[in-house]
C-alpha cells in the first residue's frame, strides 16, 4: 500500500510537470503506462499489431490533451485508460467488429528468449478459450474484467474510468467472473487452461 | 460488520495480484470459500493469460519514436515565475510591450544595466529574467530561438559560477537545472531531444524536421562549454572541502549537458555516459 501511495505521487509529480513542458516527464510516463495499456490493449482488440498502434496513439493523445487533465479525485490512470478505451471503439467501429475478435497470434509477441514453442502454443490456445468465454459477457463486465485483470486497474481506478462507483465496479465484477467461469466449466476448459498456464 | 462475498471476492483478486496463493486468500473467508475458490481459478486463469502477454522491445521503442515526434510537434515551454505572475499566460504584445516601456524610460536604463550582472537571490534578479523572456519571445526562426536560448544557457553558467564563488551552493545547483533546461530547450529547436535519466532514454534526432544549419550555435556552444569546463576546475580547486563534492556535480552537469548537445549536432554516436547517449540521426525513425 505504501508503495501504491509513493508511486501515486510521483504519478501525480510527473503530470505536473508535464503540464508545464516537461518533456522528459512524458517519457518516463509513457515508461510507467505502457505496459499496462498495451496489455489492456492487446486484450481488447486480440491483434498484438492494432495494440501496439492504438497503445502509441493513447500517449499522443495524451500529450494533446494532458492541459485539459485535472486533478479532481480522478486517477490519471484512469484518465489514461479511458483515452484508450475510447480508442478502442472507434478501432471497432472502422473495423465492423465486435468487441472481442479472436486472438491472432497474440502470443506472437511473447520474448522468444523465454518461451519454447509448445509454451506458446499452449498460451495461444488458452488465451483463445479466455476470450471466446468473455464474448458472452455483458460489455461492462467485460470492460471490468479487462481493465482489472488486463490493465492492472483497481477498483477505483476502473470505476473513474468507466464512471461507475466502486460498488458497481465490484459488483460487475463478481458478475462476469461468474459467468466467465460458468462458460469455461461448461466447457469443460478450465483445468486445462490453468494447467496450459501454470507450464 | 460481516464483510459482503464482492468485498471478499475484491480483497483476494487484489492480493492474488500481489502473488498471494489463493488457499492463503480464502482462509480468511471461509463461509464464502467453496464460491470463491471457482471464481478465483476463473480470475487467475484470465490474469495468467494476460501477464504471458508481453511486447517487444521493439515494440516499445516505435512507440516511443511516436510519442518524440509528437512531442516534436509541441512547443518547450518555459514558464517562467516571478513573484507569483505566470509569464506564459502574457501575451506576447504584452510582454515586448513592457520591455519597451522599460527601455523607453532612460530612468531605468541604468538599473537594467546593472541587472545584467545580478544573479539569483539579488534585487535587481527580477528585471534581468523579464529582460530574457522578452528575448526569448522575439526571434521567429527556431534556430533563433536555438540560439537564444543557448545564450540564456551560457548566462545561467555565468550565474553558477558567481554564486558558487559567493559560496551560494544551493543557489548555484538550482541555477544549474536552468542551465541544462535552456540546452534541452536549443536542443529541442534544432531537432534533437535528449534524455538524461536514469532510463537510459537516448539522445534521438526527430524525423521529419528541417536540416538547420548549426554551425554558429555550435561554435557558440563549444566556446560556452569551454569556459565553463576551466571556470568551473578553477573554482572546484578553490573550493573549501566541504563544497567541492557538490561543485563537482555541478561541473559534470554542465560539462555533459554541452558535450551530449554538441555531439547530437554533430550526428554522432559516442556513448558518453551510461545513463545518456547521442544516436545517429535516423536511428529513431520509423
Amino acid at each position: 500500500m505504501l508503495a501504491k501511495i509513493g508511486s501515486q505521487n510521483e504519478v501525480s509529480d510527473l503530470v505536473m510537470k508535464a503540464q508545464e513542458g516537461d518533456q522528459s516527464s512524458f517519457a518516463l510516463l509513457y515508461e510507467r503506462f505502457f505496459d499496462q495499456i498495451f496489455r489492456y490493449v492487446s486484450f481488447k482488440t486480440g491483434s498484438p499489431t492494432e495494440a501496439e498502434d492504438i497503445t502509441g496513439e493513447v500517449f499522443v493523445r495524451m500529450i494533446e490533451s494532458i492541459h485539459r487533465f485535472k486533478w479532481q479525485g480522478h486517477p490519471f490512470s484512469s484518465w489514461l485508460f479511458r483515452i484508450a478505451h475510447n480508442l478502442i471503439v472507434d478501432y471497432f467501429r472502422k473495423k465492423g467488429k465486435k468487441a472481442l475478435v479472436p486472438l491472432e497470434g497474440s502470443a506472437d509477441n511473447l520474448r522468444s528468449a523465454h518461451v519454447d514453442v509448445d509454451r506458446r502454443i499452449d498460451l495461444e490456445i488458452a488465451m483463445d478459450e479466455i476470450r471466446r468465454a468473455m464474448e458472452g459477457l455483458t460489455d461492462l463486465q467485460r470492460e471490468v474484467i479487462s481493465m482489472r485483470f488486463a490493465g492492472g486497474l483497481s477498483v477505483a481506478e476502473t470505476a473513474r474510468a468507466i464512471g461507475k462507483k466502486d460498488n458497481a465496479i465490484k459488483a460487475l465484477q463478481h458478475a462476469g467472473l461468474k459467468k466467465l467461469r460458468m462458460t469455461l466449466a461448461a466447457e469443460n476448459s478450465l483445468p486445462v487452461l490453468l494447467h496450459q498456464l501454470e507450464g | 460488520m460481516k464483510v459482503t462475498f464482492e468485498d471478499a471476492l475484491n480483497d483476494c483478486l487484489d492480493r492474488m495480484a500481489e502473488g498471494e496463493d489463493i488457499n492463503k486468500c480464502v482462509a480468511g473467508y471461509s463461509e464464502y470459500a467453496d464460491e470463491l475458490v471457482r471464481l478465483l481459478e476463473a480470475a487467475r486463469s484470465t490474469m495468467q493469460a494476460n501477464s504471458s502477454l508481453t511486447f517487444s522491445p521493439a515494440a516499445k521503442a516505435r512507440g516511443l519514436a511516436k510519442l518524440n515526434r509528437a512531442l516534436s510537434r509541441q512547443r518547450p515551454s518555459s514558464r517562467w515565475r516571478l513573484r507569483g505572475i505566470h509569464f506564459r499566460s502574457v501575451p506576447r504584445p504584452v510582454l515586448l510591450g513592457i520591455f519597451a516601456i522599460v527601455i523607453t524610460f532612460g530612468a531605468v536604463g541604468s538599473t537594467t544595466a546593472a541587472s545584467s550582472d545580478s544573479v539569483p537571490g539579488d534585487p535587481l534578479y527580477w528585471l534581468k529574467s523579464l529582460k530574457e523572456r522578452a528575448l526569448l519571445v522575439m526571434p521567429r526562426s527556431e534556430m533563433g530561438r536555438a540560439e537564444a536560448h543557448a545564450s540564456l544557457a551560457s548566462e545561467r553558467g555565468e550565474e553558477v559560477r558567481r554564486l558558487i564563488a559567493r559560496g551560494k551552493i544551493h543557489e548555484a545547483e538550482d541555477t544549474m537545472l536552468r542551465l541544462n533546461e535552456h540546452l534541452n530547450a536549443s536542443a529541442g529547436y534544432v531537432g534533437v531531444l535528449i534524455f538524461g535519466d536514469p532510463l537510459e532514454m537516448p539522445t534521438v534526432r526527430l524525423s521529419g524536421r528541417p536540416s538547420l544549419t548549426a554551425s554558429t550555435l555550435k561554435s557558440s556552444l563549444k566556446q560556452d562549454g569551454t569556459l565553463m569546463r576551466v571556470e568551473m576546475l578553477r573554482l572546484l580547486h578553490d573550493a573549501p572541502g566541504p563544497q567541492q563534492r557538490r561543485i563537482r556535480l555541478m561541473f559534470r552537469q554542465s560539462d555533459l549537458g554541452y558535450r551530449v548537445l554538441l555531439d547530437a549536432l554533430d550526428g554522432g554516436s559516442v556513448s558518453i555516459s551510461p545513463f545518456v547517449q547521442a544516436v545517429p540521426p535516423g536511428r529513431y525513425v520509423r
